[in-house]
């Protein structure tokens, strides 16, 4: 039994698509008499399907993965199979996958109540699930790359979902291209590899990363293509903006992205690893472009006054950080960060949907107040955010730590850099919730009642899961085997810095609200200006470029190939025949000698027509 | 028997003249059926021509009745007879009643026309019909045709005339120097002529090609053509007729040369990845869609003629299944675009909006549209993705840069899609003017059929690589020896 | 007639509007199609309103606060059969001639929905139902907005007195009696469940509300199949007398926790149907809800969402009613209860134009919000008679003091912020060709 369930591991992303499909019935213009609600509850089922799928087959692939592999594509000499692994951590990944898309949906069935668009909502967001559960199972750059692809379409159609509204049209529009950019760059990446290595499955990889011998300027273009696709995923810098414009799609959509969405660019890094490994300039450019984002992400986060972008870019920080894990050599303590960090921001960003479901502004500023009378959204909010940093017992504090005692020594400032991020990420949270839940109602917030079951339940599961998380990583073992004093007081430090400067700015009765610095802040809150970096520079370059190429099309290359060739003559009678009508009697001279010709030709063949069958083969 | 593939829509024609439309569907479906018996019949595993058939017609002339098929041919003859049965189940969309059994003719006829030049074995006849084709085309466009069809019309009729007469050029140079009066492929033996010669003679079927592929500069026609023609006429131009460009190239450039080949490869592979690159961004700047999806043609068969450079065993594989692609994803975008059109009345990019509204707008249509763009734009799970990528890890290794920047191009595409889709499809209706007529489903129909193909190949890429692979290698083969 | 020749024609944007007013028409011009649609759609609005009336008191008063409401729309026997109070023989005042018990259509719809006769929860779970969640919405909007109707409405003050939260405070205990986890979250967060109760509070102002709505449009619909109401200003008129009629009706909330009422609210608080909740509904629900998802961006830094409350413009007089149907509007949902029970002949007339059954429900949501203008139209006029003067005046300046007030009215179709003057479909609806 436990092997059939393993070798039907395949079916898991399968269950997911068939929800998917199915969804397609209750689209509005199909199902009319009545609602759309079934193909919530159906694709929810699915997702329980595969999450009970998963988790039956957890115990009996640990530390026994066990691996498979299906034909697809047999040409010219290339041979595409479809390579599974069934071992712990993919199905861990399995796990939590469909655990947060269980809760998302859950989720989605209380905030999108009143929306007629449940088909092709539930129905995009078993597309992400499949797509996610495909990912973690498929041991292949190749297959990794088309799921990667097919996730980006999914984007656009799930921040499409409202697409009445403009913002969402520009933001499903930027997000599609900004990621198809690092798509491309994995294409590239995916397509120069395969003469060097001989192979995509990742494990063949990394055997053959062990003893290659590679031109190490190849190895550093292939390594630095194989990293912008990630860099598109994870929304790093400078491919960082479609997050914030995805923000624009429902939180429920939101939470399952913000969670675990953005960490499929991670798993793909991190099963990448050896190969990047195999060029110092790819790691240290990694390392780079983490860090700066890390740190350039959670500053912007603290000036912002939109609630649900405040945690985006805590995002975007986030996945800073498990680049940095990666470049710095350790993949194992990324996966660890991915996992802390996803069940802490899916609670968060469960909590933040909560809140503005029924106090309808999204500005922080306008909120307040609210901690007594929606404590279930408030507490989700705080062990959310603790579970997010580093805080003793919960879970961020296990991987960040394990994370900064491995740069102590090695990379003493890339380890500070974690460390100030944390800290500055502890602000930024704590500003957050001092606006939302503290402080003196205002307008907005003066009757907002807590929310009804569907959205309260997943946020105390979500709640559990975080308080929870040390216990299972202590039982799995993954917790690390020794955590030396310095680190972990310096990360705790940093955290508990950060609490007390928000609450001091933020919640200190009496404290100036709002805070206001000028420029800095502006520079901060438009995101380092950089939409208006992009529109001047790469929009408008393409922009440019191509009204150059249709203008040159339309007056050089015509008039040129029209003026050049043989039959300019030609060209120009014929085309003055178009004016005066005479035109048709042309036309029917040319057929009618034609038809005259082909009969003449054809004479000697139409005989022999009558004459002979079967036709007789050529001779050789 | 490959006569009838000739025959049956030739007879169609006759009778579509005279008889209600279902006669002419009826002669469609014939012929479709007639493909796959062939299909049936043809083995996959053999390289050579299958299914001769030969009788003397101008013996004097050299020219013969020459007829069979092979893993080249062979797709390209199913891509015709599925595409022309699908324009004539849908043409009644586009095309009013008066006159419309004279349409039905005139695309059989076409369609006869584009069967004998794929299946044509001498040179002479596959001329013959390569050039009878403009006819039937040219009256499409000139009678069916938007605002200045005339002058399209007779642009389309001018440079691929010129492509004919530098074809003919060609291949009466082969013939004549190669010393044989036979212009059957296989008494055609150019290897004997100097290296000096078989280039020149290279470079005028070249240019002859890559006026009807069309690549660029070549391809001022193609916009014109494509846009002024009603959309059955614009999908059989662009699924069918384009593909007799590549398909000759192959054919008559790689087949015949395969010593002088590589000489001019590169060279190819430069013009490809410029057309790919030009398509695209012309793409971006237009502002109606249908123009926008002409010059998607434009960058998409740039692709073809990159695996057709690179000449090794993949990408020659994914150029033909490039062709097949290619003609399916612009038959149902220059499908829906119809759709749109006749519905809502306009293609302007600033006018359209909001058809995605799943009561009020197209929402079907919309839905077709976007798997449409995201085909065209290499998406996995859809045909476009499978050939477009056999292609780039195909000419990788002999054209890196230009394959790099064919990768570009998809990006391009992925961005004038976008834009189209998000103008077309997402946004609001308009409250004065967006009272549009429904699509009904049997003006759907051809649309679905298209995307059930769209996504079977693109799932199931086995079904679309393999009719051509032992063709293609050894094509390859010969170029290698 | 008196004004027209007493006073210089209006120079308003919608002067036309100003002058049907004035002459005791509605906003909607008056023809047979208008009548016929105002009609039709207020009697396929009134049987779902009939569920909601019922349902919100069902929660006000059974459900209370029960955190895991799943049978919240589950109305039970008891429900059904309360007698409004505004038809049947029991009636206070008789509005409705018919009976006081739920719609038989509406029993009919849940016995067979759209699909078939089965059990209640597999009606449920197909979506084959009435939907509760608008109405809920329409409360929530009633709730959240501040100062509606302000100072005249004492209701909403109320839930913050000392004495409200004496009566809350007894009524949670008693619910939760018996169940330590909940009385002992009680007792940690007391401002949770107060919170909770205010919004209950307003389940029953809404549910009492609707209770009065539903036989008055039966009434018309009624009086419209017999020929008795043949123009809009007479349809109108009859929402406007229904609106002085029922104007003193008490608003209160009851909670019933094993077999024992606790008043909550006690009907001698003196709270009105007219001042404490139609007004408010009317200013909560027709002029500014929230901005829908799907059309409007909340992203703080766009502004797309005004900053007071005030400047709220997105009820049925504003919306955009072609993306019906779409995902992240919510007004789809009252259209598909209302869809269940449109008219034979308003059927007929849809089926008759645009894409028939295929948009049926943008149709009939255009006529909704042709119906919602005649209405606002009954309660602008029933102020001007409460705040101001008689149509036939013969003061001038009483009539000058009229048109100022009308104008007023009409001038929030025409402020500029948030685009509100484009939102606005007062424009659209003078025409027959906006459908």
């Amino acid at each position: 039994m436990d092997q059939l369930l393993i070798q039907t591991a395949w079916l898991i992303p399968l269950y997911a698509l068939a929800g998917a499909l199915l969804s397609v019935i209750w689209f509005p213009s199909i199902t009319r008499r009545t609602g759309p609600r079934p193909s919530g509850y159906l694709n929810t089922l699915m997702t329980l399907v595969a999450l009970v799928h998963s988790l039956l087959i957890l115990p009996s692939v640990w530390q026994q993965p066990q691996f498979f592999d299906y034909p697809w594509l047999e040409v010219a000499g290339l041979r595409l199979a479809l390579p599974l692994e069934v071992s712990t951590v993919t199905v861990s990944a399995l796990v939590l996958i469909n655990g947060l898309n269980l809760l998302a949906q859950v989720f989605a069935m209380g905030y999108l109540e009143l929306d007629w668009g449940w088909a092709r909502f539930f129905s995009v967001m078993a597309l992400f699930e499949a797509g996610m559960s495909a990912l973690v199972l498929c041991d292949s750059l190749f297959f990794s790359y088309m799921v990667l692809e097919i996730l980006t379409l999914g984007t656009y159609l799930l921040i499409g979902f409202w697409f009445n509204q403009s913002l969402v049209v520009t933001g499903a529009r930027d997000a599609f291209l900004t990621k198809r950019v690092g798509d491309l760059f994995l294409l590239m990446g995916v397509v120069a590899l395969l003469p060097l290595a001989g192979t995509w499955n990742f494990h063949e990889l990394a055997t053959w990363a062990a003893g290659a011998r590679v031109d190490p300027t190849v190895i550093t273009l292939v390594g630095l293509a194989l990293l912008a696709g990630p860099l598109g995923k994870c929304a790093q810098f400078p491919l960082h903006l479609w997050l914030d414009e995805a923000m624009e799609g429902p939180i429920p959509a939101s939470i399952l992205r913000n969670s675990v969405v953005v960490t499929t660019g991670t798993w793909v890094l991190v099963k990448m690893a050896p190969v990047l490994a195999l060029s110092p300039v790819v790691q240290t450019a990694t390392v780079a472009v983490g860090a700066a984002t890390a740190l350039g992400a959670t500053l912007i986060a603290i000036a912002q006054i939109d609630a649900k972008r405040v945690l985006s870019y805590s995002v975007s920080a986030f996945m800073g950080l498990t680049l940095v894990a990666v470049g710095t050599g350790h993949p194992q303590t990324a996966l660890l960060i991915v996992l802390t960090y996803a069940l802490g921001m899916a609670l968060l960003v469960m909590a933040v949907g909560a809140v503005i479901w029924n106090s309808i502004t999204q500005d922080v500023t306008k909120l307040g107040g609210l901690w007594s009378r929606r404590p279930v959204s408030g507490l989700a909010f705080v062990v959310g955010a603790l579970g997010l940093v580093a805080l003793p017992p919960l879970g961020g504090f296990w991987s960040l730590g394990e994370l900064v005692q491995s740069l102590w020594s090695s990379d003493p400032l890339v380890a500070a850099l974690v460390v100030l991020v944390n800290g500055l990420t502890a602000f930024s949270l704590t500003r957050a919730f001092s606006l939302i839940f503290l402080g003196h109602p205002q307008q907005m917030t003066e009757r907002s009642p807590e929310v009804h079951w569907p959205m309260a339940v997943p946020m105390l599961v979500g709640l559990g899961l975080v308080l929870h998380l040390p216990l299972v990583l202590q039982a799995a073992g993954w917790l690390p085997a020794t955590l030396s004093l310095t680190p972990a007081l310096a990360l705790t430090g940093a955290t508990g810095i950060g609490i007390a400067a928000g609450a001091w700015v933020f919640a200190r009765p009496g404290a100036a609200l709002p805070v206001r610095l000028g420029a800095v802040q502006a520079f901060f809150a438009y995101d380092l200006y950089s939409v208006k970096l992009y529109r001047l520079t790469v929009v408008a370059v393409v922009g440019i470029i191509s009204r150059v190429v249709d203008w040159l099309d339309r007056n050089l290359v015509d008039a040129l190939v029209n003026a050049l060739g043989l039959f300019s003559i030609i060209s120009g009678q014929g085309l003055r025949y178009t004016t005066n009508g005479r035109l048709g009697f042309y036309v029917l001279t040319i057929m009618g000698g034609l038809i005259l010709l082909g009969l003449y030709l054809t004479w000697p063949l139409s005989g022999s027509l009558w004459a002979m069958a079967p036709w007789s083969p050529v001779p050789a | 028997m490959l006569t009838l593939l000739i025959l049956i829509p030739l007879a169609g024609s006759l009778v579509a003249a005279w008889l209600p439309r279902a006669w002419a569907v009826g002669f469609a479906l014939a012929t479709w059926f007639e493909s796959l018996w062939v299909l049936q019949q043809f083995d996959l595993h053999t390289p050579g021509l299958q299914l001769l058939e030969y009788q003397p017609w101008l013996p004097q002339l050299g020219l013969n009745y020459s007829l069979g098929v092979d893993g080249l041919s062979l797709p390209l003859v199913l891509l015709t007879s599925t595409i022309t049965l699908l324009v004539l189940w849908g043409a009644p969309l586009s095309i009013p009643p008066e006159r419309r059994q004279l349409f039905n003719s005139l695309v059989l006829l076409a369609t006869s026309g584009v069967m004998a030049s794929l299946v044509a074995q001498n040179l002479l006849m596959f001329l013959l019909f390569y050039e009878l084709e403009l006819i039937p085309f040219y009256l499409l466009i000139a009678v069916w045709g938007g605002q200045r069809r005339e002058y399209a019309a007779m642009k389309f009729l001018i440079y691929t005339a010129v492509s004919g007469i530098l074809i003919l050029g060609g291949f009466l140079a082969l013939g004549g120097l190669s010393g044989s009066l036979n212009f059957d492929y296989a008494q055609i033996h150019p290897e004997h002529l100097s290296q000096r010669t078989q280039l020149l003679i290279l470079t005028l079927l070249l240019v002859g090609f890559a006026i009807k592929i069309p690549l660029v500069p070549f391809h001022t026609w193609l916009p014109d053509a494509y846009v002024e023609a009603p959309a059955p006429v614009a999908i059989l131009l662009g699924g069918v007729l384009a593909k007799l460009g590549t398909y000759g190239l192959v054919r008559f450039g790689l087949g015949l040369f395969p010593d002088t080949w590589h000489l001019i490869s590169p060279g190819l592979a430069a013009v490809a990845s410029l057309t790919i690159i030009f398509g695209a961004l012309a793409a971006i700047a237009q502002k109606d869609i249908k123009r926008m999806v002409a010059y998607s043609s434009v960058g998409h068969m740039g692709y073809v003629l990159l695996g057709v450079a690179a000449s090794t065993p993949l990408a020659l594989v994914g150029a033909v299944a490039q062709m097949v692609s290619h003609g399916l994803v612009l038959a149902f975008l220059f499908y829906l675009v119809g759709v749109i059109e006749v519905k809502v009345g306009t293609r302007e990019l600033d006018v359209l909006n909001g058809l995605l509204n799943p009561l009020r707008g197209l929402p079907l249509t919309s839905a077709m549209l976007i798997a449409g763009g995201m085909a065209s734009a290499g998406i996995p799970g859809l045909v476009g993705f499978i050939p477009e990528f056999l292609i780039f890890q195909g000419s990788f290794s002999a054209f890196p840069i230009p394959t790099l920047l064919a990768v570009l191009g998809t990006g391009l595409t992925a961005v004038y899609f976008v834009i189209l889709l998000n103008r077309t499809c997402f946004g609001k209706l308009d409250n004065h003017t967006s009272y549009y007529p429904a699509v009904t489903w049997q003006e759907h129909a051809p649309a679905l059929v298209l995307t059930g193909l769209i996504l079977w190949f693109g799932i199931q890429p086995s079904w679309l690589v393999s009719w051509s692979e032992s063709t293609t290698a050894a094509l390859i083969a010969a170029i290698n020896l | 007639m008196n004004t027209t020749t007493l006073l210089s024609p209006s120079r308003h944007r919608f002067a036309e509007v100003v002058h049907r007013l004035e002459a005791g028409g509605a906003m909607l011009p008056d023809s047979p199609e208008n009548l016929m649609q105002v009609v039709g759609i207020w009697k396929a609005y009134a049987v779902p309103m009939d569920f909601y009336w019922r349902d919100l008191l069902y929660i006000a008063e059974r459900v209370f606060l029960d955190p895991l409401p799943f049978f919240k729309y589950f109305l039970p026997q008891e429900y059904l059969d309360l007698p409004n109070h505004y038809a049947g023989d029991t009636a206070d005042l008789r509005v409705w001639r018919g009976p006081a018990t739920a719609h038989p259509e509406l029993l009919e719809f849940m016995r067979r929905g759209e699909t078939t006769a089965m059990p209640r929860i597999f009606h449920h779970w197909w979506h084959d139902r009435i939907n509760m969640e608008f109405a809920e919405e329409c409360m929530r909007a009633m709730l959240w907005h501040r100062g509606l109707n302000a100072p005249l409405n004492k209701f909403d003050l109320y839930l913050d007195s000392p004495e409200y939260k004496a009566n809350a405070d007894r009524a949670i205990r008693a619910y939760f009696r018996g169940n330590p986890l909940m009385s002992s979250l009680y007792r940690a967060f007391p401002d949770l469940f107060l919170e909770q109760c205010r919004q209950a509070s307003y389940y029953s102002n809404l549910g009492l509300f609707w209770e009065i709505m539903a036989p008055v449009f039966f009434e018309i619909s009624d009086l419209y199949d017999e020929g008795k109401i043949t123009t809009i200003p007479e349809a109108m008129n009859f929402v406007y007398n229904g609106i002085f009629a029922v104007a003193s009706r008490p608003i209160y909330h009851h909670v019933y926790i094993k077999g024992e009422c606790y008043e909550i609210i006690p009907k001698s608080c003196g709270f009105n149907w007219l001042h404490d909740a139609a007004l408010p509904y009317v200013e909560a629900v027709f002029y500014r809800t929230s901005p829908f998802r799907g059309t409007k961006s909340y992203n703080a830094q766009a502004g797309e969402v005004p900053g007071d409350q005030k400047d709220f413009h997105y009820g049925v007089l504003y919306a955009d009613k072609f993306p019906v149907g779409t995902a992240g509007i919510p007004p789809t949902l009252l259209m598909q209860d209302m869809y269940h029970f449109l008219p034979p002949y308003l059927r007929q007339f849809y089926l008759g134009r645009c894409r028939g059954e295929g948009d049926i429900l943008n149709q009939l949501a255009i006529s909704f919000q042709r119906s919602m203008y005649t209405v606002t139209s009954a309660v602008i006029q029933a102020l001007r008679q409460v705040l101001y003067y008689p149509l036939d005046d013969p003061d001038p300046a009483h009539l000058k003091a009229n048109r100022a007030f009308f104008e007023s009215q009409l001038d929030r179709f025409c402020r500029p912020e948030y685009g509100m003057d484009k939102a606005a479909r007062l424009a659209e609806i003078q025409t027959a060709a906006y459908r």
